[in-house]
């Protein structure tokens, strides 16, 4: 059964029993408080009755012969002054001879004087009667309920009975009156419960329904769907999370999209550059192997499928220091960026004297945490790009600083041919050549400023690139330095 | 003489590819990135191009739209080898595509059939005292017809096609046979044995040692 008519129904249910108990005792204790009135009234109408005939009785004379007669008068009187006309008052003598009768009752009228015993289930003769006061017996007869009441009075003239029908049928039209009302009521509260409920019911699930469909949504694909949150309760928090769940899951698998992209690009770019010398080898080779070639013809088949060789060599060389990064442990200690850059430019030295380039250095000493040889495989690249982009003559110049004692500022500056703006984005993609031809006549594999890329963010540092096409490169390398606190720790 | 355009920035394989189209008979232009092709493109007409995709300023993409403005057919020469890419350079209309590193015959069977594609009077080639009709598959000899069977017409397509070039043993089986060759097959041998001597070409094909047959033009 689905939640929602769990809760309908259930509500619906509980409402109606709520009710009906409580309309069943309301309804049970009115009329039963109006019977216990009309009850005690007849008592409080039996003592007027049986005092007032008492006290005249004995103030009759003794001999007097007309006693019963007497006793209707006064009946008779006492029936007129408290107005209870309606009700039918009987006065027997012993033996149940009726010697009053307030209203001739129609229906007992052919009614032995005995038969108003077995009425209230007694004998004539029955010794219990003695002790009795009175005897309240509802009865029904036709359509109408009497209530009646027998009561017995010693006199000195002998014992006389007294009975009191009363007619009760009020009480009786009255809860009939009111139960009929109740079912009124309780159809319009079912109507309404139906009403309440369902509301309730809705604005219950549907929240929960909504977060189902949500999480369909976002099962079935549509990464970007999120489930709208309003209201204030445990569903409400439900929906958070989930949205915040969903988020999570969505960045994830951005980033391995990205991820995935990337290196599907890298793969892609790694399958073109191995192609390419492949291409030469393969074509010169073919050459070589199907035809009469001239001697000059032969060497210079040779020579291409030689530099094509050399070339992958190079490559597959760059991508085991690219690839094998990841997987070496970096061995990292306290250095001096000033020192470091005098062992990479010793390195530089013999290829920039070469092309007669200028260096000026102007460094600052500062410490950082990280790998020497990595650091120095950097600049070296950085040094070599350089040099590569300087015509002969060119000017560099390094620049170490430290700022705000936090940032070690690096920079790499040339006069050389500089990179045209919009290469500059991809130029720290792998395999990335701003002028190609050219790259190739220096050696290059466009890998080295993936790897200068990879260096810089494995020491936590960041670089910029500046530069203006025909003016020169700068670029600025932020390290953060090592902080003293963990120099005290060490 | 026709005339093909280069458009290759690797050097080495752009010399690859002119050494081998030159040496075919055809007269090849090389440009080093895509403006330099455009602008040649623009200055002279040319009977086929052949561009690599990935190419500087303007790629391959773009000067097969250029070229196909022109009437030119052009063929893509590129590392590019998924399908996706052949796909999308076939749908734009390249009307051949060699994907890196490749064969020298086979870079010289799809300019060749470009070519006859495009050009209907290349239906026929005149080659020694021969002429070959390719579409009708007949072969007439100093005037008179020769009757030559399926596969012995395609080997000599297949010679002719190739002068000067050592083909391996392998290499005729896969072009004349369409399957791999299975080692040692005297198939080949009894066919060009035939072949050299309906058309006394005894001398034009030569016996490579250990490697095939080479069909020699100018004896």
């Amino acid at each position: 059964m689905k939640l929602f008519w769990k809760q309908f129904i259930g509500i619906i249910c509980l409402i109606l029993l709520v009710f009906s108990i409580f309309g069943s005792l309301l309804l049970y204790s009115s009329f039963q408080m109006s019977l216990e009135e009309e009850k005690s009234r007849i008592v409080e109408d039996i003592s007027i009755f049986q005092y007032a005939i008492l006290s005249s009785l004995q103030s009759l004379p003794e001999e007097y012969e007309a006693v019963d007669y007497a006793v209707g008068q006064i009946t008779d009187s006492i029936i007129q002054s408290r107005g209870n006309g309606q009700d039918i008052v009987r006065i027997y003598k012993e033996n149940a001879v009726l010697i009053y009768e307030s209203r001739r009752n129609t229906q007992n009228a052919e009614k032995k004087e005995t038969d108003v015993w077995n009425d209230y289930g007694l004998s004539a003769a029955d010794p219990i009667w003695r002790d009795r006061q009175g005897v309240y017996e509802v009865q029904k007869s036709a359509e109408e309920y009497f209530l009646k009441s027998l009561s017995v009075m010693e006199t000195s003239q002998g014992r006389y009975y007294l009975e009191i029908n009363r007619n009760i049928s009020n009480i009786y039209v009255n809860r009939e009156e009111l139960y009929q009302q109740y079912k009124i009521v309780l159809l319009v509260v079912i109507a309404l419960s139906l009403v309440l409920s369902l509301a309730f019911s809705v604005s219950f699930t549907r929240p929960i329904l909504r977060l189902s469909k949500g999480t369909r949504q976002f099962a079935g694909g549509d990464y970007k769907s999120r489930v709208k949150v309003r209201g204030n309760d445990e569903v409400t928090v439900l929906m958070e999370d989930f949205n915040e769940m969903a988020d999570r899951l969505e960045d994830n698998m951005r980033q391995i999209k990205e991820e995935v992209r990337k290196q599907e690009e890298f793969t892609a770019a790694f399958a073109h550059e191995l192609k390419t010398p492949l291409t030469s080898i393969v074509g010169y080779g073919d050459m070589l192997r199907t035809m009469d070639l001239s001697k000059e013809d032969l060497l210079m088949c040779g020579d291409y499928i030689y530099q094509q060789g050399t070339r992958l060599s190079r490559l597959s060389h760059k991508m085991l220091e690219l690839v094998g990064m990841d997987k070496q442990k970096i061995s990292c200690s306290k250095l001096d960026l000033a020192d470091v850059m005098k062992k990479a430019v010793r390195i530089m030295q013999i290829p920039l004297l070469e092309k007669k380039l200028h260096y000026r250095r102007q460094l600052e000493k500062g410490v950082i945490w990280g790998d020497e040889d990595l650091l120095i495989s950097l600049f070296c690249n950085l040094m070599d790009n350089s040099r590569k982009a300087c015509e002969e003559g060119g000017q560099l110049e390094w620049k170490g600083e430290i700022r705000e004692n936090e940032t070690y500022v690096l920079s790499l500056k040339d006069n050389g041919r500089g990179i045209p703006q919009e290469e500059q984005g991809r130029i720290k993609e792998a395999f990335y050549m701003v002028d190609k031809s050219r790259a190739r006549k220096e050696g290059g594999a466009g890998i080295g400023m993936a790897l200068c890329e990879k260096i810089i963010s494995i020491h936590n540092a960041t670089w910029k690139i500046e530069s203006e096409l025909g003016k020169g490169t700068k670029i600025s390398i932020y390290f953060p330095l090592a902080k003293e606190e963990l120099y005290v720790e060490e | 003489m026709i005339k093909i355009l280069v458009a290759e920035d690797e050097e080495p394989i752009a010399n690859l590819v002119r050494i081998n189209l030159t040496k075919a008979g055809y007269q090849v232009d090389l440009a080093y990135d895509g403006q330099e092709a455009a602008d040649k493109l623009a200055e002279t007409h040319y009977d086929l191009g052949l561009f690599d995709i990935m190419l500087p300023y303007i790629d391959g993409y773009e000067l097969l739209e250029y070229a196909h403005g022109m009437e030119i057919p052009v063929i893509f020469l590129t590392a590019k080898g998924e399908t996706l890419d052949k796909v999308k350079g076939l749908r734009m209309g390249a009307d051949d595509y060699i994907t890196k590193p490749f064969q020298i015959i086979e870079l010289l069977a799809r300019v060749e059939s470009v070519l006859r594609r495009y050009h209907k009077n290349m239906q026929k080639i005149t080659i020694l005292d021969m002429e070959i009709d390719i579409l009708s598959r007949k072969v007439i000899k100093g005037g008179s017809s020769v009757d030559l069977t399926c596969k012995e017409f395609d080997l000599l397509l297949l010679f002719v096609q190739n002068p000067n070039i050592a083909l391996y043993r392998e290499t005729i089986y896969e072009r004349v046979w369409g399957s791999s060759y299975m080692g040692e097959s005297r198939t080949i041998d009894l066919h060009v044995q035939r072949l050299k001597k309906k058309l006394e070409l005894e001398t034009h094909i030569e016996t490579v040692y250990k490697v095939g047959y080479r069909f020699v033009m100018d004896k």
